[in-house]
């Protein structure tokens, strides 16, 4: 439902972005509606919508707030004008340039993972101070701080008029929107916001964050790169004027001020910026001061950007939003479940063979020698109290952190300790999370098609197929528009191993997945690991739900201190007495 | 005859201003979260204010006391009628505020004052010989002050009753207000010493770059790459990376490329980030998971 109701809503944008862009065409070309100067401003809104829309939705859609941008579109600008000296044509030209900023925005997008959102956007903005001095001094390529004329552009040995160019820039900006659109609620966006929304989770399901961040950063910079190539064709000189901080620091207030990840918004924020400045040329201080004066008041009273606040305040009057429902039955969900996994095509010999596996965070000793086997089909718990290693231990088998030398880990003959976190879907390995940690802002649907789009699955079945699949036998359907945060936390819960299953796994990691259920919540959960196992797929659970997984498990492991033990069957663990201690303490003698 | 005593006394010289802003920069940075990309531009009205006190034939140093003042004041009525408004937890949108902030408070120079460089005098005129090495009494009052100024905030945060809340508040907002600490008050403070520590850079950088509007842009770089050399969350680190970056810069300027100082500092920044994402005296990050 809500998935159609997407798209239907990006099938009217692209209609939206195209109406508008055939009616500026037709006022500033054949229609002749409007003069000179008026096409001036309109072409200048066009080629900064680009830039506007390529940082809007890289803050939207990977978190990364680049202040920068400008460079790209210096990138693109002195490109026009160096290759168009040099008589090379028009798509030579741009593709160079985004070439060029692709690379610079990829390097930058690599290195993104690694800090916190200010540091990048400081980064970024240290980067436009860079782009400033490197245009003013190199001035073999770019003039100096004399500027450089931009020939003419030359497409199929034809030299474009002012007229065309008006043309080619709201051609160019309606295309670039059309595109940006459908990428950011396609395949890419879903990744990147994956990515963007939880970072450990996308990484359990075969994500690589780096190069998320990386490709959507390369993306953008290619697109602020065309922009600038347009730009340089409409003014048909350039100098380092055009690229100052402020003209950086005035695309990331046209995406604020619109509001972040709305093509409308972003459309809105750029006649901001442009048009506002034209108003009042005169006083050029104090229209700096209303422009300042504006933005501030947009971030303290709509902080979420005019369109989306416009927006938020309109649709409850037009639309009753449905509570979100809850799940289907229950009734014969396992034994449905068991006969899906038995006809999935994943390994069932494969064996989780740990050992020796020790890890030290400066002079604490988090694990010491833990060795673990989990045999084909078995379900193997691990228990202990608060810090004695268990997280730790998930995260060796996650791939998150490094045991000491000597340790060995591997699953159905694959070395784990070698393999990145990545690649544990890859091998058969699913992980479920104890708070679930579900991508905010992607749908119960997209995360699951998201999951089984890296999966193995049968010859001819497509991702989405495989993920109606999961959705319908974990009777999830219903909620399967919803995102998590309209969803009770059992159900969160349950879309997480959706999420793990959509993978494909034959080994399934969960870690404390009885937490926070309640008791039929709990005993329906109970049923599922049941039939993981008839289905020849292993469960690794980590809990504190002791009754639960002593019912369950096949094997118990004790861990307390970092150390294994214990370690036999439920039976054999209720009775130990070095477990007794570990959880009730010392018994004392009465006296 | 050797340059380098001089470029390394002229970057420590320089390097001082930057630790001042930087210190300033993470000021405030700890006590409320934001990063405050205008901090310059209040130094710079400051100075601004300063100098029209002198036109009117004010002594220096009433002048040079009123540059400081205004330019904490101004920093107190920002974070109470804009910052804190706006809600925790929204470190860009408080970044893109105080850009926006530092637009406005560049054209309002502009305009109040003229877009003429103007003259500023030197707090300490004349030069001294030291060890066959000219200096002049301005760059050594300059580096003196700087140090006074660290030092009495090292003993205000170390040793009184409200430093001590400031470095509680900073470390956990919430925990502070469980014991009672005024988080308002501890944001006001900040943000005046912040600012007027800004005000103090301006004043000791106006003499030698003479005072226009955007007297401030390029130290205020170079104090953002002093506090990511430091760390964001460290007061020692910003100033130890403020000279380091002033030395680094006038060293890369005399022998490296007098065209390219900017993207030479840059790439310090880069190569720290990519060493020691949280700076090179911050504790490592402990990994999350």
């Amino acid at each position: 439902m809500a998935q159609a109701r997407r798209l239907l809503a990006a099938r009217w944008r692209v209609a939206a972005a195209l109406a508008v862009g055939i009616l500026a065409y037709l006022a500033t070309g054949p229609l002749l509606l409007t003069d000179r100067y008026e096409n001036f401003v309109i072409t200048t809104v066009a080629i900064y919508a680009i830039v506007t829309i390529s940082v809007s939705e890289l803050a939207a859609l990977s978190g990364i707030w680049s202040v920068g941008h400008m460079s790209f579109v210096a990138v693109g600008a002195y490109s026009a004008a160096y290759l168009g000296g040099h008589g090379y044509p028009l798509p030579v030209i741009v593709l160079v340039a985004m070439l060029v900023a692709a690379a610079i925005g990829f390097l930058l997008g690599l290195t993104a993972g690694r800090f916190e959102i200010l540091y990048l956007a400081i980064l970024t903005l240290a980067l436009a101070l860079v782009a400033g001095e490197v245009v003013g001094r190199w001035v073999a390529v770019t003039g100096g701080d004399q500027g450089a004329s931009v020939p003419p552009a030359i497409i199929l040995g034809h030299r474009l008029t002012l007229d065309e160019i008006t043309s080619l820039a709201i051609l160019t900006a309606t295309a670039v929107f059309i595109v940006v659109d459908l990428a950011a609620q396609g395949g890419p966006g879903r990744r990147w916001l994956a990515v963007k929304n939880q970072r450990t989770a996308a990484v359990a399901i075969g994500l690589n964050p780096a190069l998320a961040n990386a490709s959507a950063f390369a993306a953008s910079a290619a697109i602020a790169a065309v922009a600038g190539v347009v730009l340089a064709l409409q003014i048909g000189y350039i100098s380092p004027d055009f690229f100052s901080l402020t003209s950086a620091i005035n695309f990331i207030v046209a995406a604020v001020v619109g509001g972040v990840g709305s093509t409308a918004g972003s459309l809105l924020g750029t006649a901001f910026i442009v048009v506002l400045p034209e108003l009042a040329r005169s006083t050029k201080d104090l229209q700096v001061i209303v422009f300042g004066v504006l933005t501030i008041a947009v971030l303290l009273f709509v902080p979420e950007g005019i369109v989306p606040g416009t927006f938020r305040r309109i649709t409850p009057l037009l639309i009753r939003r449905r509570r979100p429902t809850i799940v289907d039955s229950d009734t014969g969900l396992a034994s449905e479940l068991e006969e899906w996994l038995k006809g999935r095509p994943v390994a069932r010999d494969a064996e989780l063979v740990v050992e020796k596996v020790s890890v030290r965070f400066g002079g604490l000793i988090a694990n010491q020698n833990v060795s673990l086997r989990i045999p084909p089909g078995n379900v193997v718990a691990l228990i202990g109290p608060n810090g004695a290693g268990k997280t730790t231990f998930l995260n060796v088998l996650g791939g998150f952190v490094r045991p000491l030398e000597g340790a060995v880990a591997s699953f159905g003959g694959h070395d784990l300790l070698r393999a990145s976190a990545r690649r544990r879907p890859g091998v058969g390995i699913g992980r479920t999370f104890q708070h679930a940690e579900l991508f905010g802002e992607l749908t119960v649907e997209e995360t699951v098609r998201l999951a089984a789009a890296g999966a193995r699955r049968p010859a001819g079945e497509s991702a989405a197929v495989s993920a109606a699949a999961v959705l319908d036998l974990l009777r999830l359907t219903r909620v399967a528009g919803e995102r998590p945060d309209a969803l009770p936390f059992g159900v969160q819960k349950r879309v997480d191993i959706a999420r793990a299953l959509a993978t494909g796994p034959s080994l399934v990691v969960m870690d404390e997945p009885f937490s926070g259920l309640d008791l039929n919540e709990q005993q329906q959960l109970h049923e599922l690991i049941l039939a993981f196992r008839r289905a020849g797929i292993s469960v690794l659970l980590v809990d504190h739900a002791i009754q639960e997984v002593l019912s369950l498990a096949d094997r118990v492991c004790v861990l307390d201190y970092g150390r294994l033990i214990a370690e036999g069957t439920p039976v054999e663990i209720q009775s130990s007495a070095a477990v007794q201690e570990a959880y009730f303490g010392r018994k004392e003698k009465s006296a | 005859m050797n340059e380098l005593p001089a470029v390394l006394v002229s970057g420590v010289v320089s390097g001082a201003t930057y630790a001042l802003l930087g210190l300033g920069i993470v000021i405030i940075f700890r006590s409320t979260d934001v990063v405050n990309f205008a901090i310059g531009d209040f130094g710079t009205f400051g100075v601004y204010v300063a100098f029209a006190l002198l036109t009117r034939g004010l002594p220096l140093l009433i002048a040079a006391i009123a540059a400081v003042g205004v330019a904490g004041l101004l920093g107190v009525a920002t974070e109470r009628a804009v910052v804190r408004p706006l809600g925790p937890g929204k470190t860009f949108a408080a970044l893109v505020l105080t850009l926006a902030l530092s637009l406005i408070l560049v054209s309002l120079a502009g305009q109040l004052f003229g877009h003429q460089p103007e003259p500023f005098p030197a707090l300490v005129p004349g030069h001294v010989a030291i060890l066959g090495l000219v200096v002049a009494w301005q760059k050594i009052a300059t580096a003196a002050l700087a140090v006074v100024a660290m030092a009495v905030i090292a003993f205000f945060m170390r040793f009184t009753r409200l430093g001590v809340a400031m470095r509680a508040a900073a470390e956990d907002h919430y925990a502070a207000r469980v014991v009672g600490i005024n988080r308002g008050l501890v944001a006001a403070i900040a943000w005046f010493i912040g600012c007027a520590l800004a005000g103090l850079a301006a004043l000791l950088l106006a003499p030698d770059a003479t005072l226009t509007v955007t007297l401030m842009v390029a130290p205020l770089f170079r104090a953002f790459a002093g506090v990511f050399l430091g760390g964001l969350e460290s007061m020692i680190g910003a100033a130890v990376g403020g000279f380091a970056i002033g030395v680094l810069d006038d060293l890369a300027g005399r022998y490296v490329s007098a065209s390219f100082r900017d993207t030479f500092v840059f790439a310090i920044i880069v190569l720290v980030l990519f060493l020691r994402p949280a700076g090179l005296l911050a504790a490592q990050h402990r990994q999350r998971v």
